[in-house]
């Protein structure tokens, strides 16, 4: 039905009033924290244990996220296009015949996506054998569908903010939108917070300690933080967006460093070449909280830039920064001043070898001299190109309101 | 002549003959002290993979038998990884499977830990683990997972529309895209400074006030912030509902009073 077919009623109705935030975005951040955990506590399972199977617990905590998932994007699918709801209805979109607010569409296809890799990475296991790498096609599928999953329950907090934030003439705002605003604002950033984690995860094989002084770790890291850091930011128009997402990241993989060592576990695959006696975690975070604080103070004072000549600064600023501070970090904790439960260098693989620069506690293959300025002039083109991307988007995502 | 015609004769008139060439998998009897071990391993086609292990013990008689894979020389072969328990046959007590996951190509051998009624033993078989071959996808699981990837691409495809089309509308306002389209050819300054998405909104809502009021010859003369704080001004006093065009109007994510972060 055209617009103009419609009784004004239903064309424009008067905007909802907020009541709390839904059962359904609780579910959906919980949905998405057992995803990173989970993900997390798998890597530390592969590192120590090595053998899995289907039902161990990381797995359950990823599955988690999935069933979670699926029960939110069913309920408000049906709910939305079968129900009576007139302010479902007017909060949806509709996908291929049938309605429901955007994030749940993305998030029920990274749902189909988590589900389309699990024969897929079976097929795998039989025709090249089990995981001995984190990025396999089948792995990648399954990391985009549980990274679909997060950026629609992310969609589906932020169009719940921005209908409350953009409020309607001859509203006014009460204690309840204000506390639910704040809330869900809190929500936004906690997600990303967490989009920082999933994306430092995926490039986990080149921001090892080992890999740091590698132009190419750089270049990595410009392309898939400045985008990210820029949507948090433009999403949630909080001034310290990219800081509390960066310093969740931060808490979180130290917070990993602290636990999992306090689990007891000991390899089942063979070649041992390290004892290993508990879980073994993840490596120091990148200092990203500096280039981050950075960016804050940076996209504050330039609000009134185009995006394009603010990317062409951020993308220079943050390689600079983050180079600045992460190149002689790196240096560290190859010392052996870094080998304690803190910074925990200490911790290898159960198939560490002894003559690898792990154990060795040496960079690999270290850039330098032409190639490592080179290197950098490139990173911060790429962190250019993300930056105006995650502006553009963020700028976009600021006016979702389905 | 006659012999080589015979000779030629008989092989002909043998029957096709059958031969096990190029096994991987290894058949070896173990003396470990009082036990007898039969060990077959059957090493995975492709690496890593898992490898099955059967046992049938003889002699002493065996309690429980455990088994673990690592490799025949270097630093790697003194550290065992734990020990998987076989299981034995409920048919047959003296008969065990079990698994042993087999990482990487080369020497390995297979550790047995054997307990029993004469003590403990400890017994080891060598095995070759190479890849011999890449499977090739079935038809069927081909099938489905083109059935899948096609409903990803066409689904994504639905929600990048879904995305453009009406994410960004007020709650209930219907989108008109054709009307918005066609007006918005007809400004394009004001499209090009507001964006598309923004613009295609604001004259959905533009054509809905003037169907109310009956008049619109002013609209297109003034500007475009100016004109919607005009239409929200005098059409709410004239509606049913009068908060409800003005929520249309409003700019979505702009301001909001509530906090200043």
């Amino acid at each position: 039905m055209s617009a103009s077919a419609m009784p004004l009623s239903h064309v424009l109705p008067r905007a909802p009033r907020a009541a709390g935030v839904p059962w359904t975005i609780w579910a959906g951040v919980v949905a998405v924290t057992s995803s990173m955990i989970g993900g997390t506590w798998d890597v530390a399972w592969h590192r120590s244990i090595g053998r899995d199977s289907f039902l161990t617990p990381a797995h359950i905590a990823i599955y988690a996220c999935g069933v979670i998932a699926a029960v939110v994007c069913g309920y408000l699918i049906l709910a939305t296009t079968f129900g009576k709801s007139q302010q479902l209805k007017a909060e949806s979109v509709q996908v291929l015949g049938f309605r429901a607010p955007l994030g749940v569409f993305i998030s029920a296809w990274g749902g189909i996506a988590m589900l389309t890799s699990a024969p897929f990475d079976n097929w795998w296991h039989n025709a090249y054998g089990l995981d001995v790498k984190v990025i396999s096609p089948p792995h990648t599928i399954l990391i985009l569908g549980v990274r679909a999953v997060s950026v629609g329950i992310l969609f589906l907090t932020l169009a719940a903010m921005n209908r409350i934030g953009a409020p309607a003439a001859g509203q006014t705002q009460t204690s309840e939108d204000a506390r639910t605003y704040r809330t869900l604002k809190a929500l936004v950033l906690y997600m990303g917070g967490i989009m920082i984690v999933g994306q430092m995860f995926f490039i986990m094989e080149n921001t090892w300690d080992v890999a740091l002084h590698q132009a190419l770790a750089y270049k990595v890291m410009a392309i898939a933080l400045p985008v990210a850091f820029a949507v948090i930011s433009r999403a949630s128009g909080y001034r310290w967006a990219c800081t509390t997402a960066a310093a969740i990241y931060t808490v979180y993989t130290i917070a990993e460093i602290l636990i999992f060592p306090l689990v007891p576990a000991s390899p089942k695959l063979g070649p041992v070449f390290f004892p290993v006696t508990h879980l073994v975690p993840g490596k120091f975070p990148v200092l990203i909280l500096i280039p981050a604080i950075a960016l804050d103070l940076l996209w504050n004072r330039l609000r009134t830039w185009k995006p394009w000549q603010i990317a062409a600064v951020t993308g220079v600023v943050f390689v600079a920064i983050l180079f600045a501070v992460e190149w002689p970090f790196a240096s560290f904790l190859m010392s052996k001043a870094s080998q304690n439960r803190f910074f925990g260098t200490i911790y290898f693989d159960y198939n560490s070898r002894p003559d690898r620069v792990d154990r060795m506690r040496v960079f690999l293959d270290p850039t330098s001299g032409p190639r490592l300025y080179l290197g950098l002039l490139i990173a911060s083109i790429y962190g250019s190109i993300s930056a105006w991307f995650g502006l553009r988007f963020g700028d976009w995502m600021r006016g979702v309101q389905r | 002549m006659k012999r080589l015609w015979l000779l030629l004769t008989l092989l002909l008139g043998v029957p096709a003959a059958h031969a096990h060439l190029g096994s991987k998998d290894v058949f070896q009897t173990i003396h470990a002290g009082p036990y007898t071990l039969y060990v077959t391993v059957r090493p995975p086609n492709v690496i890593p993979g898992v490898a099955t292990v059967e046992v049938r013990s003889s002699g002493a008689s065996v309690t429980a038998l455990s088994v673990t894979p690592l490799p025949v020389t270097g630093e790697a072969s003194k550290h065992p990884p734990a020990a998987d328990i076989m299981q034995p046959s409920s048919a047959d007590a003296a008969f065990y499977t079990g698994a042993v996951w087999i990482m990487g190509s080369g020497t390995w051998q297979v550790r047995f830990d054997i307990n029993g009624a004469a003590g403990h033993q400890v017994a080891s078989v060598p095995v070759v683990a190479v890849p011999v071959s890449t499977l090739k996808m079935q038809k069927g699981m081909g099938a489905i997972l083109a059935v899948l990837g096609l409903f990803l691409i066409v689904s994504m495809a639905g929600i990048v529309a879904a995305s453009f089309s009406e994410s960004r509308l007020r709650p209930g306002v219907a989108p008109n895209r054709l009307a918005a389209a066609q007006r918005c050819r007809r400004h394009g300054d004001q499209r090009r400074r507001h964006g598309r998405s923004r613009c295609a909104r604001r004259l959905v809502v533009e054509r809905r006030s003037r169907q109310l009021r009956g008049e619109h010859h002013e609209l297109c003369a003034r500007s475009h912030h100016r004109h919607a704080l005009l239409a929200m001004s005098s059409i709410s006093t004239s509606i049913e509902s009068p908060e409800t065009i003005p929520a249309a109007l409003a700019p979505t994510a702009t301001t909001f009073p509530i906090t200043a972060t």
